[in-house]
């Protein structure tokens, strides 16, 4: 057997104490070879992260600490190599990519210096550096290298900005390349881009891949082989094939059971007469650039849809498609420029006063962040039962309802005397729930309702939506950029980009024979098609 | 080239609305006192004879409706006319530009001081955070923060001058010295050390802390880890990376503070009887001579908003995000 | 007990402080107990130095007035210009910020640029030219570091509110059909005063150095003992009489002093992940 090129061997992380974790990871033993991408995959709070920070040496000293195991690379132990002879190594032997894309390079530095940097550090001369630049930003195909060389971050989109930061990891061609979650803080067309050219990279150049990632799909498309992980320890080590195939450890089968799919099964017929009807919606946003002149953003653009009772559609699109301002109109969050909204007939953009407050008896939101759509200050039950009390509903009643709700979302009664940050993200993902059905509404609009959840509380979260939907009869609007997502929940979906409509249709449809070429184009880019597509044999071609 | 014009020109049209507001907050000023405005502006303690009286009332035509008041007030100010102080026999434009070269040095002085010790005390205690260092920085910043200036100013003087007698206590040369040229500058030097020093310390404190603040923010920034990964050695890691991001930040809010050194002025130039317009604020405070008083406000208000607008242009071209979004 | 309260009752900077204060509090509550004559007075030979008449161990001044009776009496003013001055202005700065915070738009322009203006002026300057306007009197001094001292209350507010606003919490409010005072009363106003709690600490501190510094210059309240004023008026015998001055200005750096430890301490406890120190 050959000598891995890294192996980590029983690697323990410590915790600082009053934590209910001893160990942010222990016992971790993995191994990369040569010329193999091998994906971590598991949720938050797996140690997925950790485990590529300590290999880095990049552990925040002062809170996490190395107690056990040793990581060898290069016949050396890292962890025994004091902090001069590691930073020979990151960045010229061991380069790192990490997730947000907009706060990872240097804003008062342009990127070509940044570039340059990684050169200059490691002693390559100063007469080669400015043609070294170059031919890696042409590398990771950067638009107009000459030019964006000289630019500073503020003025490159989040995927060039990734580029550029591949551009320094791949500097000193190293021998491995650590990649945290590169593409998660991106849209999916870019992620597909991202993945594509690391993949590319990868194989030109033969270097090992240690990426890091929560996303099932994005393994699929990339990995070799794959580590799973759950709280701080690993559970399943395996070829591609085997693990996405024919999981052996449960938790892996749960999972991947759990990464929503396309669904083939077309959803039944919708009933007839619109609840919400939504006419040439439009809604510019202004801002002042410069000196006087204002400059218009078309947010959302002559968009019309219509959602019947007991049907669910879908809004899906990237960022800036206007998705989420189209929610936000529905709910008088924010004003509407052009076009109508009608609700029950009623023209929703000019209510007022009372007629305003019965509107919003009957239109309620879910919101994406579990943590901010909570008031920290207030206790959960009142949080539930603001809504009731503010539309005149005695207090017993309210309180009646709130007990009632707690139940129905999967929470005990005793949830409501404790405080948001005493609950788990699903948890209050729940709780949001039960805050919109306390005031029996006959619209729900969710707005990236399951985006920032584990993909195992996903799953959970949308069952309780569909379950709720079809018990209360309610018209859903299903605000989301995942089309896995949408896919499984949704009757019917609207394709936004750029605040216009691509097409709509009822999802099997649209998802299934997309006929505009940007449609074709999204779902193209969702990670991990093939293995959706088929998965009793995954596609092995492009591994 | 353009936007350069532009922004400079918006920041001074932005400058001159500041200095109006502030005319006319002078104006408000004398109307909210108690009494004649007439009496108020030559002074309270009744040295001004009867003739003097009439002749403000016809000068700030008090008979004329308010707005009309309002607007001979202010045009005489921007032509200049500071007003007239009954006690010195002098105009008050006159007096005040007399005394603002000593201030000017004083406060630069004290400013530059500051800065310069503030930020390197910031900068070691925040690179060092948690450590003696740090402690030690923290403990001096808080006590020149809690100490009144014109305290730790006379006690310095009991020091410094009466005990050990190693610096002048007051004035700005010596007492019948005819000394010129270099000779001069190092009189006045040697006599400017108590002073700055004195103005300077609390601003220290302030920069002291604000450039903590900025690097432990910074400190933990995203960048900075890209910037690790990378494999920077520390002292580049800390200059391009860290310092550069966290002392931006620090000119405008310095910019900011610098304005209220010349409020710290009057009291370093009265306990310094150093001859400033400070000094000349204290003087005309005890004799309640309100037009030298309200000259000095607005003289200091100008030095302001010419201070912030230096410093707004700097950060400006320091900072490449400032060009592209204006 | 509450976490926060526990974690700022156990760090020795806020023991330091709060005893400092504590005993400034009791001094100025029991001066006429304690100095039963009015601190104007003559009680003992002029110039008397301290530590050597077991009456007056702090000494007199010079005109024979007991120092330390005129610290215990400068105490009642120094706290109650300093509470009441910040009072003032966290009632004007929280209308203000929360105002302007909460719509937005060109009422916030508005109100920021007016906040701006006050900040940008000299305000010591313009403090001194109020209290001299409007005759020395301690509501003059008041009502003058008011109006210097609330535009970094509103600042403050309005960026917490301007953030808070599109949180998603409030949102929810909204859409809930909460009112805009219950939302502003009961979502808002609530998550903002941690700063705020921090930040008046400091700013009754510097209403003490400011006062302070106003009754220095001579334009204290002729009627009230004021440590700023017992400064001014031994400037001139200082070569003298060291003591004069020295007791009184030590006195206020500590009180100074011990607000700063207990408003970084309250800061550190209200905050634990974020702290503000020294931004503005």
């Amino acid at each position: 057997m050959t000598t891995p090129l890294l192996s980590i061997e029983d690697l323990t992380v410590a915790l600082p104490g009053g934590g209910d974790r001893r160990h942010a990871i222990s016992n971790v033993t993995l191994r990369l070879n040569r010329g193999e991408v091998l994906c971590i995959v598991g949720e938050s709070g797996s140690g997925k992260s950790i485990t590529a920070s300590a290999v880095m040496g990049l552990l925040p000293g002062d809170q996490l600490k190395v107690t056990g195991g040793q990581i060898r690379f290069d016949g050396r132990n890292l962890l025994d190599l004091d902090e001069n002879a590691m930073r020979r190594i990151r960045g010229d032997r061991i380069a790192m990519i990490f997730q947000e894309p907009m706060t990872s390079l240097n804003p008062v530095m342009t990127v070509g210096r940044q570039i340059e940097e990684v050169l200059e550090t490691h002693d390559v001369p100063a007469a080669e550096r400015p043609a070294k630049v170059l031919e890696l930003a042409r590398a990771v195909d950067l638009p107009d290298p000459e030019e964006i060389v000289k630019r500073y971050p503020f003025g490159l989109s989040g995927g060039q900005r990734q580029r550029v930061m591949i551009a320094m990891a791949l500097a000193l061609e190293p021998d491995i390349l650590i990649a945290d979650e590169p593409t998660t803080a991106l849209d999916v067309t870019t992620q597909a881009q991202i993945l594509d050219l690391i993949r590319n990279l990868q194989r030109a150049r033969g270097m090992g891949v240690l990426f890091i990632t929560h996303d099932f799909g994005v393994v699929a498309d990339i990995a070799d082989r794959v580590a799973v992980m759950q709280q701080g320890r690993l559970v399943e080590e395996g070829p591609i094939e085997q693990v996405l195939v024919r999981p052996s450890h449960p938790y892996t089968q749960k999972l991947i059971a759990a990464v929503p799919r396309f669904r083939t099964a077309r959803p039944e017929a919708v009933p007839e007469g619109p609840l919400l009807r939504v006419k040439d919606l439009t809604k510019i946003y202004r801002s002042r650039r410069g000196f006087g002149a204002m400059r218009e953003t078309r947010a959302v653009d002559a968009v019309s849809f219509e959602i019947a009772r007991g049907e669910t559609l879908g809004l899906v699109g990237e960022s800036g498609s206007g998705k989420s301002t189209i929610g936000q109109c529905i709910l008088r969050l924010a004003s509407i420029d052009g076009g109508e909204v009608l609700f029950d007939g009623k023209n929703v953009g000019t209510l007022q006063g009372h007629d305003l407050l019965a509107y919003r008896g009957r239109a309620q939101m879910v919101f994406q962040d579990p943590f901010a759509s909570l008031n920290p200050r207030h206790r959960v039950g009142r949080s539930i039962m603001a809504g009731p009390l503010a539309h005149g509903v005695p207090r017993a009643e309210a309180e009646r309802r709130m007990n009632a709700l707690l139940e129905r979302v999967g929470l005990d009664a005793g949830a409501a005397s404790r405080f948001p940050h005493e609950f788990s993200g699903g948890q209050r993902q729940r709780i949001g729930i039960a805050r919109a059905l306390a005031v029996q509404p006959d619209l729900l609009v969710a707005d990236e309702a399951v985006s920032a959840l584990d993909v195992s509380v996903q799953a959970q979260v949308l069952d309780l939506l569909r379950e709720i939907r079809r018990e209360l009869d309610l018209a859903m609007l299903f605000i989301t950029h995942d089309l896995r997502v949408a896919s499984q929940i949704c009757d019917r979906v609207v394709v936004l980009h750029q605040g216009k409509i691509v097409e709509q249709g009822v999802v099997t449809d649209v998802f299934g024979h997309p006929e505009q070429p940007y449609t074709q184009s999204l779902i193209a880019a969702v990670p991990g098609r093939s293995w959706h597509g088929d998965q009793r044999e995954p596609e092995t071609s492009n591994i | 080239m353009m936007r350069i014009v532009l922004a400079v020109a918006l920041r001074l049209l932005k400058a001159a609305a500041v200095v109006l507001a502030i005319v006319l907050l002078n104006f408000v000023l004398i109307r909210l006192a108690p009494g004649d405005p007439a009496s108020v502006i030559a002074g309270q303690a009744g040295a001004a004879d009867e003739q003097f009286m009439a002749q403000l009332r016809e000068q700030f035509g008090l008979d004329q409706p308010l707005y009309i008041q309002a607007y001979t007030y202010v045009s005489g100010i921007l032509q200049g006319d500071l007003g007239y102080s009954y006690r010195q026999a002098m105009p008050v434009s006159d007096l005040i530009l007399e005394r603002l070269p000593a201030t000017l040095l004083l406060t630069g002085t004290a400013f530059v001081l500051a800065l310069v010790a503030g930020v390197a005390m910031g900068a070691a205690a925040g690179l060092n955070a948690g450590k003696a260092t740090d402690f030690i920085v923290s403990v001096v910043s808080l006590i020149f923060y809690a100490t009144p200036l014109f305290w730790i100013g006379l006690m310095a003087i009991l020091l410094f001058s009466v005990t050990l007698d190693w610096l002048p206590a007051y004035g700005m040369v010596s007492t019948g010295s005819r000394a010129t040229g270099w000779a001069r500058a190092a009189d006045i030097a040697w006599h400017l050390v108590l002073p700055a020093v004195t103005l300077g310390l609390f601003y220290t404190a302030v920069y002291a802390r604000m450039t903590r603040a900025s690097i432990l923010e910074v400190r933990d920034m995203d960048f900075v880890r890209t910037a690790r990964a990378k494999g920077l050695r520390r002292g580049p890691l800390i200059r391009r990376h860290i310092l550069r991001n966290a002392l931006l930040p620090i000119v405008t809010l310095a910019g900011i503070q610098a304005g209220q050194l010349v409020g710290g002025a009057i009291l370093t130039e009265t306990v310094f009887a150093w001859p400033g317009i400070g000094r000349l604020a204290f003087d005309a405070l005890v004799q309640r001579d309100y037009q030298v008083l309200l000259g000095v406000f607005l003289i200091t208000s100008v030095m302001v908003v010419v201070f912030n607008m230096i410093t707004d242009l700097v950060y400006r071209l320091v900072d490449p995000r400032i060009g592209a979004t204006a | 007990m509450n976490p926060s309260l526990r974690r700022f009752l156990t760090d020795p900077k806020a023991v330091i402080g709060l005893t400092i204060l504590i005993v400034t509090l009791a001094a100025a509550l029991l001066a006429p107990v304690l100095f039963p004559r009015d601190p104007w007075q003559m009680v003992s030979r002029p110039f008397l130095p301290p530590f050597q008449d077991a009456r007056y161990w702090l000494g007199t001044d010079m005109l024979g007035r007991d120092i330390l009776a005129g610290i215990a009496y400068g105490a009642q003013m120094s706290l109650i210009v300093g509470v009441a001055s910040t009072a003032a202005a966290l009632i004007l700065g929280i209308l203000v910020g929360a105002f302007a915070g909460y719509n937005g738009g060109w009422i916030d322009d508005a109100l920021m640029r007016g906040t701006e203006f006050f900040q940008t002026i000299p305000t010591f300057v313009f403090a001194l030219l109020m209290v001299a306007i409007l005759a020395p009197s301690i509501t003059s001094i008041i009502i003058a570091i008011c109006v210097v001292s609330w535009p970094p209350v509103a600042r403050l507010v309005r960026s917490e509110f301007a953030t808070l606003r599109s949180r998603e919490f409030v949102k929810a409010a909204r859409v809930l059909g909460e009112s805009n005072s219950r939302i502003i009363f009961t979502q808002i106003l609530p998550n903002t005063l941690s700063p705020v709690i921090a930040m008046s600490s400091l700013m009754v501190a510097s209403a003490i150095l400011t006062e302070a510094a106003i009754s220095f210059l001579g334009l204290g309240d002729p009627n009230r003992m004021s440590w700023g004023y017992m400064i001014g008026a031994s400037r001139t015998v200082i070569r003298q009489a060291w003591w004069m001055s020295f007791f009184p200005g030590l006195v206020i750096l500590l009180v100074v002093l011990a607000l700063n430890l207990v408003g970084e301490t309250l800061n550190d406890a209200l905050n634990p992940r974020l702290s503000r120190k020294g931004r503005q």
